[in-house]
């Protein structure tokens, strides 16, 4: 499990930042292990193969650029992301959307943001 | 625990729940065996995912779009984490079965059970004070472009208040579950034992002569345990059923247990307002409408929390971002259509935790959801929307006007953009094709869950289920508690 979450800490560090969800490190790791440690075993090796592909081989996969996530610049980040979203091979894009559904959660479902938009209130 | 029941019970959900409480009622010793526990409201709505749907939510049908198909493992199955939605079985359907059977199943008669299994749920129509201002919104669009019967749906509830959570397991316990209209009132009874975190793991029918059904079962801490019934009732749902027939050659008809998958293909719009929407409050499903020219489509109200919204979101980047910081603002509703395809589901090395969903939409299929999205965008637009996102994965997928809607390059797109789910799977054991016109599987044993609907049924099928488990309960007590 703490293999897990560190391969996919740098992919959530950089994704969050790009989200605009100011998160630490340790914030991180808790929101991932709580997400990681929810999903069945194949699903958490999806979700890590996801991140993987989308923080290291993606950008130059699909921006031909050798560089990781967290090194492009916004609009590469939101092209590269676009790239995975909008993906025709199938098995691209189900390991980008387990890679999501444990590396959004700990940007958009964060109490401050919650708070911002009037919810629970 | 006692070892020796007149008939054990895999699955808990609508199918599984009504059949063994009747069954207990009418004196029958009923074991009844549910993988997961008792669900309990989460302040989170990913956490009642990841404990109380099946997979954490990650099952999904694969062929030429990929498909997650949510389903529940709790007490209450399915019930535990549906909308509550009501809607009877198709009058058309009803008739095909009956002419199917050559008469061995009579509608009439099943609409009876529904009578039952509605009085049971304790249908009514969602108040106005429940609905969402989300639903609110959509069902004003709705009327702005001609379709006129937009309105409140039939729920299955007790006492909701619109915690808007109904799919999350309802904090206020209101939602009617199989546990809250049926089990629950027998697991006093010394006749029906409930046994939460158990599951089923082996099966030997009798061989050739009256005998016991022997099983195998395991609780969730590890503990074995050998059981013997005189009947076993498979109530584990669509997905999962097929992985015991095919697995221990249950019946004559095992090869073809897990084929002709039907589902629900489903897909929603979010759409930003000027005003406050805070769609959260209020019922997410408490209204919907039927395609005026198209029965086969569906639009049904649905509302995905904040905190998994962007999960649900076909948009990435800057572009989820605003929509994030603007989901007050933001209104949902959906649509789901009647499938012409068919999938199919295996268990690849006899593994029953990892499913093989197979299924491509048709080109038919594919024209309705176009449909269905295009008219769901309509209404928002004629009730204020100013900006809508369009339920497929590719650029250009938010639109700020009817007029780019008209504009947008309908025919390009194919069944791998759209970003959707699939709900109600259906017919892998279907009734007088796996399963008789009983639900007789073998010798000692019967179906009882969406598995045996034998076609896609357009509607939320869960009132459909419970009167075919109704009917199998009254089948088998009368048939002197074995139906052998």
């Amino acid at each position: 499990m703490n293999l897990a979450i560190e391969l996919v800490l740098p992919y959530a560090r950089a994704y969050a930042a790009h989200a605009g969800a100011a998160r630490t490190d340790s914030e991180l790791r808790a929101a991932l292990r709580a997400a990681l440690g929810g999903l069945p075993w194949w699903g958490a090796l999806f979700a890590v193969k996801g991140a993987v592909l989308t923080r290291v081989f993606g950008p130059y996969i699909f921006l031909r650029r050798p560089a990781f996530f967290e090194d492009l610049s916004p609009e590469d980040k939101d092209r590269l992301l676009d790239c995975l979203q909008f993906q025709r091979f199938l098995p691209f894009k189900g390991l980008f959307l387990a890679a999501k559904t444990v590396v959004l959660p700990c940007c958009y479902a964060a109490p401050e943001r919650m708070r911002a938009i009037g919810y629970h209130e | 625990m006692n070892a020796s029941f007149d008939f054990v019970v895999a699955g808990s959900g609508a199918g599984g729940g009504a059949a063994a409480s009747r069954l207990a009622a009418g004196g029958a010793k009923v074991l009844v065996l549910e993988k997961g526990g008792h669900a309990e409201p989460q302040a989170d709505a990913s956490e009642a995912i990841r404990r109380y749907y099946t997979d954490a939510g990650m099952s999904a049908g694969a062929g030429n779009v990929l498909m997650p198909i949510p389903t529940g493992t709790a007490v209450g199955g399915t019930t535990t984490i549906n909308s509550g939605t009501c809607l009877r079985t198709p009058p058309e359907s009803l008739k095909r079965w009956q002419k199917s059977c050559r008469g061995r199943f009579s509608a009439s008669a099943f609409e009876r059970r529904l009578d039952e299994a509605w009085a049971a749920l304790r249908v009514k129509t969602a108040p106005a004070a429940t609905m969402s201002r989300s639903s609110k919104l959509v069902i004003e669009g709705f009327k702005a472009i001609g379709i006129k019967d937009a309105g409140p749906l039939d729920r299955a509830e007790q006492g909701c208040v619109g915690s808007g959570r109904c799919c999350f397991v309802c904090p206020k316990g209101a939602k009617m579950t199989s546990y809250n209209a049926f089990l629950r009132a027998m697991e006093g009874d010394g006749n029906l034992r409930l046994a939460a975190g158990w599951e089923l793991v082996t099966v030997k029918p009798p061989r050739g002569g009256p005998g016991p059904v022997r099983l195998v079962i395991r609780s969730a801490e590890g503990r074995w345990q050998s059981v013997e019934c005189g009947a076993l009732i498979l109530a584990a749902g669509a997905l999962k059923t097929p992985y015991f027939v095919r697995a221990f050659r249950l019946g004559e008809n095992w090869r073809r247990a897990g084929d002709a998958l039907s589902v629900h293909p489903a897909a929603k719009l979010f759409a930003a307002f000027k005003e406050r929407v805070s769609g959260w409050k209020g019922v997410p499903q408490g209204a919907g409408a039927e395609d005026p020219t198209d029965d086969a489509i569906r639009y049904e109200g649905v509302y995905t929390p904040p905190e998994l919204a962007a999960l649900t979101m076909p948009l990435e980047g800057s572009r989820l971002r605003w929509w994030m910081e603007r989901y007050d603002r933001a209104a949902t509703f959906g649509f789901m259509i009647r499938d012409e395809a068919r999938g199919s589901v295996r268990y690849p090395l006899d593994s029953p935790d990892r499913p093989l969903i197979r299924y491509s939409l048709l080109p038919a299929d594919l024209e309705r959801m176009k449909k269905g999205m295009r008219t769901v965008a309509r209404a928002f637009f004629s009730a204020g929307a100013e900006k809508v996102v369009l339920p497929l994965n590719r650029s250009g997928n938010e639109v700020t006007s009817p007029q780019r809607l008209e504009m947008f390059d309908w025919d390009g797109v194919k069944p791998r953009m759209l970003s959707t789910m699939a709900f109600h799977p259906l017919g892998t054991c279907g009734m007088g094709r796996v399963v008789d016109h009983n639900l007789k599987l073998g010798r000692g044993l019967f179906v009882c869950d969406g598995s045996v609907v034998p076609e896609s049924l357009g509607v939320n099928p869960q009132i459909t289920i419970y009167a075919f488990a109704l009917r199998l309960a009254a089948h088998l007590l009368k048939d002197g508690g074995r139906g052998a």
